[in-house]
């Protein structure tokens, strides 16, 4: 799975969603719209809790995105974890960071990001692009997901640009 | 394949149940799913126009209310405060009550009965509420201490001729015909945020947002252009943009000859609000005035949303009248994509002593009941001496007033708590009466961000003895022998209890024509009803030239052409056209401000966060509160008094004190600081000291202040060192 995070005001990395593996679903994530809310970290939770969510315990969720076969990336959906001494001043700024600054991992951590392999077997988006407050969150092939990029792109009026998370590609 | 956002679970089920959010006034669509009665997963109801499947961390989070340890389950007493709490049954919980309230009233007069209401407490706790106390015969029913602006005396119900409490001409659906947004003084994002869903929508569209406030907020951040001014000063801001648009010929002259009356007269009034006698005012630059006016006049339809739960108290006459105005001006009423939009609207908040027209035949007649009061006031009061009070949730961290009020609750005699939770004003109360949550019964949802009454399902059984708020108001009725406390006693009895809510809705002239069956999401058409409901047709999906209706009802008020329900012209008020003559004077927090300013030259503002439940005074969030900075403090005046983000503060004035961690960044000016909140000593979280200790006791007659001077320095070191640093500060920065 890729993640890519689409913005009009925040700038990191060009990517062309054409050039992605046509078989490799995409995660994107439209930060224009993100509120960091928190509840695609919750999501997560509650998703992979078996039921079993429980007040009292950390709040960070960082997934670790599985990248090819063996190495492990961790990422932050979009809130800020708040498990460090936070709020971090990228946060004060922007109200969201995508990768921990300090590098912190909660103990309290999910296994590997699995997509959420249960909900895509019925054919359902993951957790958090489910339960996104401000539908912010798309999950896709690169073709479904060049579809809504082209609508807020036209949306937008070009100016755009769409950046994947370093070292994902 | 295309993956689909189907809000589904993925565990096993085998009841699924669709009901409506009650944790704030937005009232989202629900999907509970249970399996052998036991909740297992709470989701976003697709079919509902407002949310449309997604929910926000309040309403996901809800299942941490339900099995939650902390959670009161039976009844306790104890004669005096300082004495321990017993557990008892609930007959004899409201046997002791009873008795209490007979004997203290008969030494004290009904008058010094008072039941405490916030207007988004849950209907059945304010509509019994009042009930009772018009059957008791005290004149201190909730809706007094409802915010008086929003009331009948303010200044919407002269312009408009309906109380701002009612007041929200186009619903949210309709807000992304809007060409410019301008949200004043709220944080939807983060106090209600699936409302601000339809305003990023708009935004998306093409809508300019404009955000004015005293903060930066999550709701700026989000702004095509955000203004952050001076505490207090926002009104004098809303004028300064009046006088621009006035000035500069950006009004739609046809509306204003054919639709208000003394127009002149507001020209007059915005005259001498001249844009850089605002600037100087609201600390902000000539330029960002010309950039809010030339948005605001340069495009039409326009719109004004104002008034969350969480800001409502601080809104005074002059600002919700400036909102009004700068629609009216711009030709915005009636239309799709305009109006003036307050959120937390209810058909119930009536703030004469009836709550929509629910009347005992023997209870004493409306015009008896003096107008506002305000509970800090009540307390703090010397004159004024309560010998019971009843409230509910967590008011007691939210009161202003300091010292002063905490001993002035001490006094009363009998203090009786309907909660959830063992909170603050949990450990002031006599009686504490345990609360179901809203998915533990069946009841109405009124209060709405979106103009609809909604109802709320039972999905599963409340835990050991709580029960809602109506039935102890009925039980505490038949224990004191008020009349017709038998017959609403044999209607509560009735499984879903629609019995009693069809009788609060048909009494209610704004909501008539509906009855509680019309509003089940499992069996009519997700959303609810729009009031005002008040002939058949009103139940259907509407169908215009101009609006095509996905909630029930009346989309949008004040069209042309067509004549306002219970009334016979397009605006109720004597006349039928808008009143722009009434300008209110701003009130004067300068006096405040002009305090001891050597001594306290800081600003303090508060607000909420987003997980915070004003219906519980609880978070939901499991918050660590070691590592939970609060105080946020500009880089600057932290540089000045040694502090870095997470290192705790003391903030401090004349009326008290309260220390909290630290958070360093630019969200506010640097003559400002920010506090959340609702927090309380006993909250699992954020469990530091409370900043409204720090205001002062609201005067008669005036919103309650959204700010007080303070000082603040670093707790470990002393505060006259920083005294010095922050006075050459403040002295640079003018």
């Amino acid at each position: 799975m890729k993640i890519i995070h689409v913005s009009r005001n925040f700038k990191t990395q060009d990517v062309d969603v054409n050039t992605f593996d046509q078989d490799e679903p995409v995660l994107m994530v439209d930060l224009d719209r993100c509120i960091s809310c928190g509840s695609c970290q919750y999501a997560c939770r509650i998703e992979h809790a078996g039921g079993d969510v429980q007040a009292g315990r950390p709040r960070s969720i960082p997934v670790a995105v599985k990248h090819g076969e063996s190495a492990k990336r961790t990422m932050h959906l979009p809130l800020s974890c708040r498990y460090c001494n936070s709020p971090c001043p990228y946060y004060s700024l922007y109200n969201f960071w995508t990768t921990c600054p300090a590098g912190f991992e909660s103990p309290d951590q999910a296994d590997a990001c699995d997509s959420c392999v249960e909900r895509l077997g019925k054919g359902f988006m993951p957790a958090c692009a489910t339960r996104c407050t401000m539908k912010c969150i798309y999950f896709g092939y690169p073709r479904d997901i060049a579809f809504v990029l082209n609508e807020k792109r036209l949306r937008e009026m070009g100016d755009l640009v769409i950046s994947a998370l370093d070292g994902v590609r | 394949m295309t993956f689909r956002k189907r809000q589904e679970t993925t565990r096993p089920f085998d009841r699924t149940r669709k009901t409506t959010c009650g944790n704030c006034p937005t009232g989202c669509g629900l999907k509970a799913f249970t399996a052998a009665g036991k909740l297992v997963d709470i989701l976003g109801d697709e079919e509902h126009p407002l949310n449309k499947g997604s929910v926000c961390p309040k309403g996901m989070l809800t299942c941490l209310h339900l099995g939650n340890p902390n959670r009161l389950t039976m009844p306790r007493i104890r004669e005096d405060v300082s004495s321990a709490f017993r557990s008892v049954e609930w007959n004899e919980a409201i046997a002791f009550t009873a008795r209490r309230i007979r004997e203290l009233t008969e030494a004290d007069g009904k008058d010094s009965l008072f039941v405490y209401g916030n207007e988004t407490d849950p209907f059945d706790y304010l509509a019994g509420g009042t009930w009772f106390a018009r059957g008791f015969g005290t004149r201190n029913t909730p809706g007094r201490f409802f915010p008086r602006p929003f009331g009948s005396d303010g200044a919407i119900r002269k312009m408009f001729g309906i109380p701002a409490s009612q007041m929200q001409s186009n619903t949210p659906r309709d807000w992304c015909n809007s060409r410019c947004i301008l949200v004043y003084c709220s944080d939807p994002a983060a106090s209600d945020p699936m409302i601000f869903g339809p305003i990023l929508d708009a935004r998306d569209r093409g809508a300019t947002l404009l955000v004015i406030d005293s903060r930066k907020t999550v709701t700026s951040s989000k702004a095509t252009f955000s203004v952050r001014v001076k505490p207090g000063s926002q009104s004098i801001l809303l004028k300064g943009i009046l006088h621009l648009l006035i000035r500069n010929g950006w009004v739609d002259r046809e509306f204003i000859s054919e639709w208000t009356e003394d127009f002149d007269r507001l020209r007059a009034e915005t005259e001498a609000c001249s844009p850089e006698r605002v600037a100087k005012t609201c600390w902000i630059d000539v330029r960002e005035i010309e950039t809010l006016a030339f948005h605001l006049g340069k495009v039409w339809p326009v719109q004004v949303i104002a008034g969350d739960w969480s800001t409502r108290r601080h809104l005074a006459d002059a600002d919700l009248f400036g909102c009004a105005a700068i629609a009216c001006v711009r030709g915005s009423i009636g239309i799709p994509g305009g109006g003036v939009n307050l959120l937390g609207v209810s058909p119930f908040l009536f703030d004469d002593g009836s709550y929509g027209g629910t009347e005992h035949e023997d209870a004493r007649p409306m015009a008896e009941c003096p107008g506002h009061i305000d509970i800090e006031r009540v307390l703090a009061h010397p004159d004024s001496r309560p010998s019971c009070l009843i409230w509910r949730g967590n008011p007691y961290p939210v009161l202003a007033g300091g010292e002063a009020v905490r001993a002035g609750l001490e006094r009363v005699p009998l203090v009786v708590h309907l909660s959830a939770y063992p909170n603050e004003t949990f450990q002031h109360a006599h009686v504490s009466i345990p609360a179901s949550h809203w998915m533990e019964y069946t009841g109405l949802l009124t209060v709405s961000n979106t103009r609809a009454v909604q109802c709320h399902r039972k999905v599963m059984d409340p835990p050991g003895d709580c029960r809602p708020p109506i039935e102890f108001w009925i039980d505490l009725a038949c224990a004191l022998d008020l009349p017709e406390a038998g017959v609403l006693k044999d209607a509560n009895a009735r499984e879903d209890r629609a019995g009693v809510y069809d009788e609060f809705l048909r009494k209610n002239p704004l909501t008539g024509s509906m009855s509680f069956a019309d509003l089940d999401p499992n069996t009519q058409i997700s959303g609810g009803v729009l009031w005002p409901c008040t002939c058949p047709s009103h139940l259907e999906l509407e169908s215009t030239r101009f609006v095509k209706g996905t909630v029930r009802g009346l989309n949008i008020l004040f069209q042309r052409n067509e004549k306002f329900p219970l009334s016979d012209t397009r605006f109720p008020t004597p006349s039928g056209k808008i009143l722009l003559g009434l300008v209110p004077k701003e009130d004067a927090f300068a006096a405040e401000s002009g305090a001891d300013a050597d001594a306290c030259p800081l600003i303090l503002t508060t607000g909420f966060l987003v997980d915070y439940v004003e219906q519980f005074g609880y978070f939901v969030s499991d918050r660590n509160p070691a590592l939970e900075p609060s105080v946020k403090i500009h880089p600057k005046l932290a540089k000045v008094i040694g502090v870095k983000t997470g290192d705790k503060v003391t903030v401090e004035n004349a009326r008290g004190s309260f220390s909290a961690p630290a958070w360093v960044c630019d969200d506010v000016d640097p003559r400002v600081i920010w506090c959340p909140e609702g927090a309380d000593r006993c909250q699992p979280v954020m469990n530091w000291g409370n900043p409204k200790l720090l205001f002062d006791v609201p005067s008669s007659g005036r919103v309650s202040n959204p700010f007080t001077m303070v000082t603040v320095f670093r707790s470990d070191s002393s505060r006259d060192h920083a005294r010095v640093g922050i006075a050459r500060l403040m002295k640079e920065l003018g």
